[in-house]
């Protein structure tokens, strides 16, 4: 297998937060606590759980929009937590995003033509106003509008149709990575689908590669090459798509895919429910963080923090009752 | 621009804060062709004169033509008016947005505790004691009331951006690739400016009442150059004889600080592109 485009080691994100008063200890909530991936060219993986995951903050943090605490995050061969505030904005050229909100994430005040050739302009892709505005109308035609949307704002747009222009201007960087934040949560499910058409479309043509954070896993498992399962800010299970699906390994994986929606009533094998919510990241369980709420966990997973081991080609799981 | 000003004249209260604007600059400007008197030329055969036909709205305590010194006195309040405004914005706008977008210690202990400092005194103690300091004049007097206003801006422009600053657009602005002043100027500044349209308006017609009371104490405009203040305090001390000295001048104050008004929230949501 080639290099990865994208390969995380040990990503950590810690925020501190202030005590009730000035004298109170300082906390430390571990928002995303270990985490790793490799994610080949042309490639998409999900990240998913609940809220509270850390799966915001995680895809935050590849980006650099949050500054990590500690790790590595190489993209295309450079560290990109070594590069200073100009690489930065260089490499950005590179990696994209996503955002979930589609009512907030668009400057009000700027016309649809200025959003998407912004970062066209920052780069110097096009030569001059009037090559950069052919450009936007491609991407417009591209993503579903039409050329005559440039001149209006994005408040005349609906949910939808603004989450085309996000991800028009996402692409008007020609990036090779895109970070897609939970791109259709916001969204009518009856918009869903059409917006989740687009983006497999553009991965397919572009040879995109993504990291898709998402909770819904119907939609995941319609997208993805690879799924990594996160909890409290780590990975508890990561594998091939369709072989998690089949084969969840780790109990919160089973609890997570037998909590989805099935599409025939009764054909849900035995549910696995989980007891109580998930524990402040301020102060996480010891050993194994899914301990309290596991329904196999033993007195053993308080111990030791259980490391991914590798179960089969491309399946690793954080659990030691299972695998 | 012009598109900006059809669409306000669509409006009727926009139209007509930019009817009342435009004919204070208009008046302003063309003073000289526009008084029928000199406003400074006593005539001491008519003093305390009710509004007649030789002088339109009477004369003063010198016989000074009240007409003549109200369309005179209104190149000092504007200018007042406009000129402290643009200074108080000036300082106080981009001192405010840095400062709330970069946040850290240098903003809560030094600028917000500044501002704290400064907005602790009433504006008019302030302004008159940097008149004082500074030696009266108009030219101090405005300069005086842009710096007295300068932290309302600061703290308006601060609010504003600390809001915007946590915005996915803003965040969206990052990810392209933007500098921290391109993302100050082409996204959060267009998004704060609404509520300092409306401030820059409010804010310009108290200048125009700061630079009256302070012309009013004789530390703006020296005589016998008219401005609505001063004219406002000699008329003061004929209220029992000639009530009308000081209602004319209060009047034009009264209209032009209406004017401007209507003028700023016109503006504000002409600027708007929701509003279109």
């Amino acid at each position: 297998m080639s290099a990865p485009l994208l390969s995380v080691r040990d990503l950590r994100t810690h925020f501190p937060v202030r005590g009730a008063t000035p004298f109170s200890r300082k906390k430390i909530v571990r928002a995303v606590d270990g985490l790793g991936f490799d994610l080949q060219r042309g490639q998409i993986l999900s990240l998913v759980g609940e809220s509270g995951s850390g799966k915001t903050t995680a895809g935050r943090s590849i980006l650099r929009l949050i500054e990590p605490t500690s790790g590595q995050v190489e993209f295309d061969g450079t560290d990109l937590l070594a590069l200073n505030a100009a690489e930065l904005r260089a490499t950005r050229r590179r990696m994209q995003i996503i955002f979930q909100d589609p009512f907030a994430s668009l400057n009000p005040r700027m016309s649809v033509g200025r959003i998407i050739a912004e970062g066209m302009k920052l780069h110097g892709i096009g030569e001059g106003t009037q090559d950069r505005r052919d450009r936007v109308a491609a991407l417009l035609e591209r993503v579903g509008l039409s050329r005559e949307h440039m001149t209006r704002y994005p408040h005349e747009f609906s949910g939808g149709q603004r989450q085309r222009i996000g991800i028009a201007r996402a692409l008007a960087v020609e990036p090779d990575f895109i970070l897609a934040d939970e791109p259709v949560s916001a969204l009518d499910v009856s918009i869903q689908a059409q917006v989740l058409n687009l983006l497999q479309d553009l991965r397919a043509d572009l040879g995109l590669t993504m990291v898709f954070i998402g909770h819904d896993l119907s939609v995941v498992e319609y997208l993805s090459d690879r799924v990594a399962v996160m909890y409290l800010g780590r990975i508890m299970e990561i594998a091939d798509a369709r072989d998690l699906y089949a084969r969840p390994t780790h109990p919160y994986t089973e609890a997570l895919l037998s909590a989805a929606p099935v599409p025939v009533p009764g054909a849900r094998g035995q549910r696995v429910l989980l007891k109580g919510e998930t524990p402040s990241p301020v102060a996480p369980p010891s050993g194994c963080v899914f301990r309290t709420r596991c329904p196999i966990a033993g007195p053993d997973c308080a111990a030791t923090v259980p490391e991914l081991r590798e179960i089969g080609p491309g399946h690793r799981v954080a659990c030691i009752k299972r695998g | 621009m012009a598109r900006v000003l059809r669409r306000m004249l669509r409006r009727p209260l926009g139209a007509l804060g930019l009817l009342i604007v435009t004919a204070l600059v208009v008046v302003a400007i063309f003073a000289p062709q526009i008084a029928p008197h000199d406003p400074t030329r006593p005539d001491f055969m008519a003093i305390l004169q009710p509004p007649g036909d030789v002088y339109l709205l009477g004369t003063d305590e010198l016989g000074r033509d009240i007409l003549s010194r109200l369309i005179y006195g209104a190149r000092a309040s504007l200018q007042a008016g406009l000129i402290a405004v643009l200074l108080a914005a000036g300082i106080g706008v981009p001192i405010g947005l840095v400062s709330g977008y970069f946040r850290g210690p240098l903003d809560e202990y030094v600028v917000m505790r500044l501002t704290d400092a400064m907005m602790a005194f009433p504006v008019i103690v302030l302004a008159l004691a940097m008149t004082a300091v500074m030696g009266p004049s108009l030219y101090t007097a405005m300069i005086a009331i842009g710096i007295v206003y300068s932290p309302i801006f600061i703290r308006l422009a601060r609010a504003q951006t600390l809001s915007v600053r946590e915005t996915e657009y803003v965040e969206a602005a990052r990810a392209l690739g933007n500098r921290h002043l391109g993302i100050m100027v082409k996204h959060v500044l267009p998004n704060i400016a609404s509520p300092l349209v409306i401030q820059m308006s409010v804010s310009m017609a108290t200048a125009i009442l700061v630079e009256s009371a302070l012309s009013f104490l004789g530390l703006g405009v020296q005589p016998p150059t008219p401005s609505w203040g001063s004219m406002l305090r000699i008329g003061t001390n004929y209220m029992s004889e000639a009530p009308l000295i000081s209602f004319w001048p209060g009047l034009a104050i009264f209209v032009a600080v209406l004017g401007i008004n209507l003028f700023g929230d016109a503006l504000r949501d002409v600027l708007d592109p929701r509003n279109r």
